[in-house]
């Protein structure tokens, strides 16, 4: 009986203890940088999410050179240590939200587009780098649309990229001559754009293939640039009390009539916009119009399409103007807690990713579009081999030029992006009017 | 009597030693949640106040949840939504589990064959039956399109993208999928005693009237309990919906349980204050729900009884 006591008593204690342990092991490895500060020299931990095997996406092998060559020219100044998180943008963008509510925070971390910035300057866990901005003219053309972008109503900026989302459109030259129809270098007006797509069905080639979310979000983004009262809505749009607008109704109804109801139901699914069918199409020649970024050039090396036939182009207004689209986003954000020493790391650390070196690498190797306003596009595509490289640099050449640049769909209505992209579905077959959809959206708004 | 109250309080020591870290488990991992969960939602808690939750006041301190019975579509959409699919567990999922296991308790030829067969999909993750049922119902890659095509050329059906046909797309996903239940009833009707049939059989009752006046009686504890089980699955319905629609087209398949996920963390504004007023109702929901399928099978009992 002694015994049963003994090991009920030990078991109980066991259970007790074991909890306690586990309750007391948290905390400990996370900044495991710290441990290689035995120099004696500030370190400063850099996370980002470009991760993958360059065998499985070389942009990712490139951008951890271009981090590891700073970290080497400066390993006599302090540590730069760089960590690649395995889950991605989204995986840092999840840390931060667990570690802002510990009060902790990365000391510098690319977010790729995961916007934390809201989040982590309410818990004043970020820096302001205007100041710094400013101060630098060259940091300042460096970081390019993000200045403007990413400046708070309080007047601040917590965030800039190294690389932005260039979107315009890709079209498939041979299929519009086929069909007879002027090419979008040509296109003063969207009812050029209307022609042409007439003139593509006709001739029984598909002008588009869409989802119900990226590529029709940007033709709505570009279509919201024809006048000047739709561009003074859309750049509010982040802001707006209602949907009841003239031009967003407008715009709903374009996509509509003009656009959604022009093709078939394919690929056109549930109101998310994971089915990258549309791109398949283009690329295969079965579709003459794609609308994605400048990345997209990726996909069209030894495409049937043909990547002679591709070529890039940016939005018609109906004022007889170009548009494209240019997002900054989420990108480098550091921590408010580290010293000023840690804090000029961090800030040479930006100036060095957006130097005009760097951007040119950027392009050269197709990773993306840098924000910088001094990138010479012209020398850099003769710097360029691959055609789908020169496609890249001609895509960006021609966004940099436009007369109006403007954000993207989601960097312009936020969550409201997603609410929109649901209202596509009803609108292609027709059980929902642009009038249904705004009076819609402005119930969710009114609900928020 | 002196001797034996030490020797009760002593056991008392024991159980309570032993209760202590379960209580302390309890505590840290679900009463701490749930308290925090329902007082959070009578807060203003989002990305501008990330880590400092503000009580709305006594004035609007139910502010969360009257916004969302009376503006909020989604959640409304979201609450009708789960409800149905709880009744639908009740009325097909349920039956059909107890009918298979009916048909499969005689034991006929290939009786264990059918019924490996209709568990599988229960030990499939619903993370890979979503992706099958993504598949079949893709336009361009799965088979319902073809069909209904072969039917009515031309039809292009997308189930999916069809407000209407989307709820049922995410109901067939798991309605029909009921193995888990099947073999806790098997079991069941397994442990009935077997002269009880005999006796039936002698006194010339036939299959179905052995079904219908013995098994099905005696079978009833287990139905109610498959019958909370299959409840709480419909009304905290998440992967099918995250995997097959999204909870589109137009927000017209959100569950409550996805409600609260897109409502907190899949959006910029992270509303962590709606997302567990949504929790607080959906907890509420659970709790009548058992309460409800545990006094209907009661109180049935008791009739039965008498």
């Amino acid at each position: 009986m002694k015994k049963k006591k003994l090991i009920s008593l030990l078991l109980a204690a066991s259970l007790i203890g074991s909890m306690a342990l586990t309750g007391c092991s948290g905390g400990g490895g996370k900044d495991d940088g710290e441990d290689t500060a035995d120099n004696g020299l500030p370190t400063v931990t850099f996370t980002h999410g470009y991760y993958q095997d360059e065998s499985e996406w070389a942009p990712a092998a490139e951008m951890r050179k271009i981090y590891e060559e700073f970290a080497e020219a400066h390993k006599d100044e302090f540590n730069f240590v760089i960590k690649a998180d395995q889950g991605g943008a989204e995986g840092i963008y999840n840390t931060a939200l667990n570690d802002l509510s510990a009060g902790e925070f990365y000391d510098i971390a690319d977010f790729g587009g995961w916007d934390i910035t809201e989040a982590a300057a309410s818990a004043g866990a970020i820096m302001d780098l205007k100041p710094y901005l400013d101060a630098d003219e060259d940091l300042k053309a460096g970081v390019g649309v993000c200045y403007d972008q990413n400046l708070t109503e309080d007047g601040k900026i917590y965030t800039v990229r190294e690389q932005i989302e260039g979107v315009g459109f890709w079209y498939n030259q041979a299929l519009f001559e086929q069909a007879g129809a002027k090419t979008p270098d040509q296109w003063t007006s969207w009812a050029d754009f209307d022609e042409a797509v007439d003139q593509l069905v006709a001739a029984g080639i598909s002008p588009f293939s869409l989802n119900a979310g990226w590529p029709t979000n940007i033709l709505a983004a570009g279509y919201s640039q024809r006048d000047e009262a739709s561009r003074e809505f859309y750049a509010n749009g982040g802001s707006t009390e209602s949907f009841n607008d003239p031009s967003f109704i407008g715009t709903m109804g374009f996509l509509q009539t003009n656009v959604l109801q022009k093709i078939d139901a394919a690929h056109f699914g549930p109101g998310g916009d994971d089915d990258n069918q549309y791109t398949e199409d283009f690329i295969s020649g079965d579709s003459a119009m794609l609308f994605n970024g400048v990345w997209a050039t990726g996909d069209f090396a030894d495409c049937e399409a043909g990547i002679e036939n591709i070529k890039p182009a940016v939005f018609p207004t109906d004022d007889g103007q170009t548009a494209g689209l240019l997002s900054g986003g989420c990108g480098f954000v550091v921590s408010d807690k580290l010293s000023d020493e840690q804090k000029d790391i961090c800030i040479e650390f930006i100036k060095y990713m957006t130097s005009p070196e760097i951007a040119a690498r950027i392009v050269e190797n197709g990773i993306g579009m840098a924000p910088s306003t001094t990138i010479d596009y012209s020398s850099v595509e003769s710097e360029v081999e691959s055609p789908e490289g020169k496609l890249l640099v001609q895509a960006c050449n021609l966004l940099q030029g436009t007369d109006i640049q403007v954000l993207g769909w989601g960097n312009t209505f936020g969550d409201m992006e997603g609410e929109i992209q649901n209202k596509y579905a009803g609108l292609k077959d027709g059980s929902k009017t642009p009038e249904d959809v705004a009076n819609e959206l402005d119930q969710v708004l009114a609900a928020e | 009597m002196a001797r034996k109250k030490k020797i009760l309080s002593k056991r008392t020591i024991f159980i309570i030693a032993f209760l202590l870290p379960a209580v302390f488990l309890f505590a840290v991992i679900y009463a701490y949640p749930l308290v925090n969960i329902f007082v959070t939602s009578f807060c203003e808690w989002n990305s501008k106040n990330f880590v400092a939750p503000k009580f709305l006041g006594w004035d609007h301190m139910f502010d969360n949840y009257i916004k969302m019975f009376t503006l909020d579509k989604n959640f409304q959409m979201a609450l009708i939504n789960s409800l149905k699919w709880v009744a639908l567990t009740l009325v097909i999922q349920v039956p059909w589990a107890v009918l298979v296991a009916l048909v499969l308790s005689k034991k006929e030829r290939g009786w264990r064959f059918t019924r490996n067969m209709f568990v599988i999909p229960n030990i499939i993750s619903t993370a890979a039956i979503g992706l099958i049922f993504l598949n079949l119902y893709s336009p361009s890659r799965g088979v319902i399109t073809e069909i209904c095509n072969m039917i009515a050329p031309g039809s292009d059906v997308s189930v999916l993208a069809n407000e209407n046909w989307a709820f049922w797309g995410v109901t067939f996903s798991f309605i029909l999928f009921g193995g888990s239940s099947c073999l806790l009833l098997l079991t069941q009707i397994f442990s009935i005693d077997p002269s009880l049939y005999e006796a039936a059989k002698v006194d010339g009752a036939s299959g179905l009237q052995i079904d219908l006046k013995i098994k099905l009686p005696l079978l009833k504890p287990m139905i109610g309990t498959v019958a909370v089980i299959a409840a709480n699955y419909g009304l905290l319905l998440y992967n099918e919906i995250a995997l097959i629609s999204g909870g589109g087209p137009d927000n017209a398949t959100f569950s409550l349980s996805y409600y609260v996920y897109k409502t907190a963390l899949g959006s910029t504004k992270l509303n962590f204050a709606r997302g567990n007023a949504a929790g607080v109702i959906q907890m509420l929901l659970g709790i009548i729900l058992v309460g409800m399928i545990n006094w209907f099978f009661h109180r049935r009992r008791k009739e039965d009884m008498l």
